[in-house]
């Protein structure tokens, strides 16, 4: 058995609030995902070390950092930390908040101040005051901060809200490498699951304070209590297809079970397996296969039950594998939707997207 | 009337300046300490040390002087031991009437520090934490910096108030020419005699003139500290 890079086994009582949390990190990435108010913050912070625990006790990679009458404070735990607001430091500019937790000697394998900067492309702010930054710019100096301090791992809290598209895919990419070459662990809390699968599968699952569930994200969404996990954490549909044909440029055609998909054209997926993602509220139900749509896809399945969750209507229906579908009451009653009934679900192509993982 | 300053008003210029400074030395360090503590950290007798620390800004200054005769008085309590070890006596010489003048002006740090740090978001102080600074360093380099104006303005206060101090002053340090009788004593003085208006009226033009620059001198500074050119 390999030793785990971080190990969590803590309770946290803040008023009428209790966090119970028990897992070990084993990939040297992992998730916390969850809706808001769930706890996720909290434990970042535990981990940190800017909370002590009431019970219990965190250990990275066999070290103790919070046991009972044992604390290491968070300046000696060497965690970097990209927290939900940047707070960056008003009276200092970009460069010396940059440079601010650098240590005198940084490690051999640390990125450099150069290197941190071209890879978050943020030169051009380097003489500015935080508050001539927008707040994704701030997110991406505090990010450097962050990884500037020479870190053993990085802690980060919703890092990409406001961050622009084309600079969240390159600071990704950058988060890989650093992931891969420098072998550094990182935390990442999110209720975002696209944002999550773009870094690892691992995750932690928050709700109320409480783990749902821990481990591969796709295991957890294929265990048999995953349907009302997926209702409750309001998440997209994830479906694991066969790419059949794949040329650049192209819709990607691939098989679901036995029913053929046409999937919007992939830069990365290669022939074989690859997960998609689609959002129950993108599926159009139909009783009769209807032709003459520009919906490309045609599922056929059957209806494995309804649910409501937050005044919607959840229709679950079986396809070879499960897909929720979001309708409306009338529809329930309109199509006599009950279990049994056989359905199509009707999907355009480009409300497929590709979900890669490394 | 616009008549170079006469000795016996450069005296008490002079004196005036020097106490005050003092007076300011002492309470700036510790006005930074105790408005830190209040501020950040909670412990036992909190409210009891905050009250104590306000008690000169609310009790007659005379009621002070009078304190502080009792404790560091020839006869007092701590003023005996003083004497004993180091041969020092703070009343009728020019350090009484600092430390009675730090005692008065101490209040207006402490508040004015305290609510300064106050203002100073603590999570800031903890992002440096996880940036690896131990707690000296976040206090130098993220909670004093950010509170400098209210520092800044405590320190001119503080200043400008020992410059007025008279009850504790005259109580405690008593109203000796060149050594404690600074400008509001000698204004008082001057008023005792019977030609002395012109006297009195000279040294309160005096005072304006220090007042007005202290607080000239905070309002650059703070401007200056709002507009620091960042150093790279």
């Amino acid at each position: 058995m390999t030793e785990a890079w971080l190990n969590v086994d803590i309770t946290h009582r803040r008023r009428s609030f209790l966090l119970e949390a028990r897992w070990e990190m084993r990939d040297s990435a992992l998730a916390l995902f969850g809706p808001s108010g769930a706890g996720k913050t909290t434990l970042l912070h535990l981990i940190a070390g800017l909370l002590p625990p009431d019970r219990g006790h965190i250990h990275f990679r066999g070290r103790v950092f919070s046991n009972p009458g044992q604390f290491v404070p968070a300046h000696r735990r060497n965690f970097g930390v990209v927290f939900q607001e940047p707070r960056l430091f008003p009276h200092l500019n970009v460069r010396r908040n940059l440079t601010y937790g650098q240590p005198s000697h940084p490690r051999a394998d640390a990125p450099s101040l150069p290197q941190v900067v071209d890879s978050l492309g943020i030169e051009d702010l380097l003489p500015r005051r935080p508050a001539q930054l927008s707040g994704g710019e701030a997110r991406l100096v505090s990010l450097g901060r962050a990884l500037l301090s020479g870190p053993q791992m990085l802690l980060m809290d919703e890092p990409f809200s406001g961050v622009d598209l084309g600079k969240k895919r390159q600071v990704l990419e950058f988060l890989r490498t650093l992931r891969r070459e420098r072998s550094l662990p990182m935390l990442l809390v999110s209720h975002s699951m696209g944002e999550i699968l773009e870094l690892t599968s691992q995750v932690v699952v928050l709700e109320r304070g409480q783990v749902l569930a821990s481990g591969d994200f796709f295991e957890v969404l294929q265990a048999p209590n995953s349907i009302s996990l997926a209702d409750r954490l309001g998440i997209e549909n994830l479906l694991h297809v066969d790419v059949e044909d794949h040329r650049p440029d192209q819709a990607v055609t691939g098989r679901l079970g036995d029913q053929q998909v046409l999937l919007p054209p992939a830069a990365e997926a290669a022939p074989g397996k690859g997960w998609v993602a689609v959002r129950p509220d993108d599926i159009i139900l139909a009783r009769q296969a209807i032709e003459g749509t520009s919906a490309q896809n045609r599922l056929q399945g059957t209806v494995q039950g309804i649910s409501t969750h937050h005044g919607k209507f959840l229709v679950h229906v079986d396809v070879g594998q499960p897909l929720r579908v979001e309708v409306t009451e009338r529809s329930v009653r309109e199509l006599s939707l009950t279990v049994g009934a056989p359905v199509f679900c009707l999907i355009k192509t480009f409300s497929f997207r590709w979900r890669t993982i490394p | 009337m616009f008549e170079p300053l006469t000795p016996t008003e450069l005296s008490a210029l002079e004196l005036s300046l020097k106490v005050s400074a003092t007076a300011t030395l002492l309470c700036l360090p510790l006005g930074i300490l105790f408005g830190w503590l209040l501020a950040r950290k909670t412990f036992l007798g909190k409210l009891i040390v905050e009250a104590l620390l306000s008690l000169p800004l609310v009790l007659p200054p005379v009621v002070t002087g009078y304190l502080l005769l009792l404790a560091f008085g020839r006869n007092g309590w701590i003023g005996r031991w003083f004497e004993e070890w180091w041969g020092w006596t703070l009343p009728f010489h020019w350090s009484g009437a600092a430390v009675a003048a730090a005692v008065v002006s101490f209040p207006l740090m402490v508040r004015s520090v305290k609510v300064s740090m106050q203002a100073v978001d603590p999570r800031l102080e903890a992002a440096a934490r996880t940036l690896g600074a131990s707690p000296a360093r976040v206090f130098l380099g993220v909670t004093l910096p950010l509170a400098l104006p209210g520092v800044l303005a405590g320190t001119i206060l503080c200043f400008a108030r020992s410059l007025g101090e008279f009850g504790a002053t005259i109580l405690f340090a008593g109203n000796v020419e060149g050594s404690t009788r600074t400008i509001p004593l000698a204004i008082y003085s001057s008023l005792q005699r019977v030609d002395g208006d012109v006297a009195a009226a000279r040294l309160v033009a005096l005072s304006v003139v220090i007042a007005v620059s202290a607080l000239a001198l905070h309002e650059w500074l703070v401007r200056r500290i709002a507009r620091a050119p960042e150093q790279t």
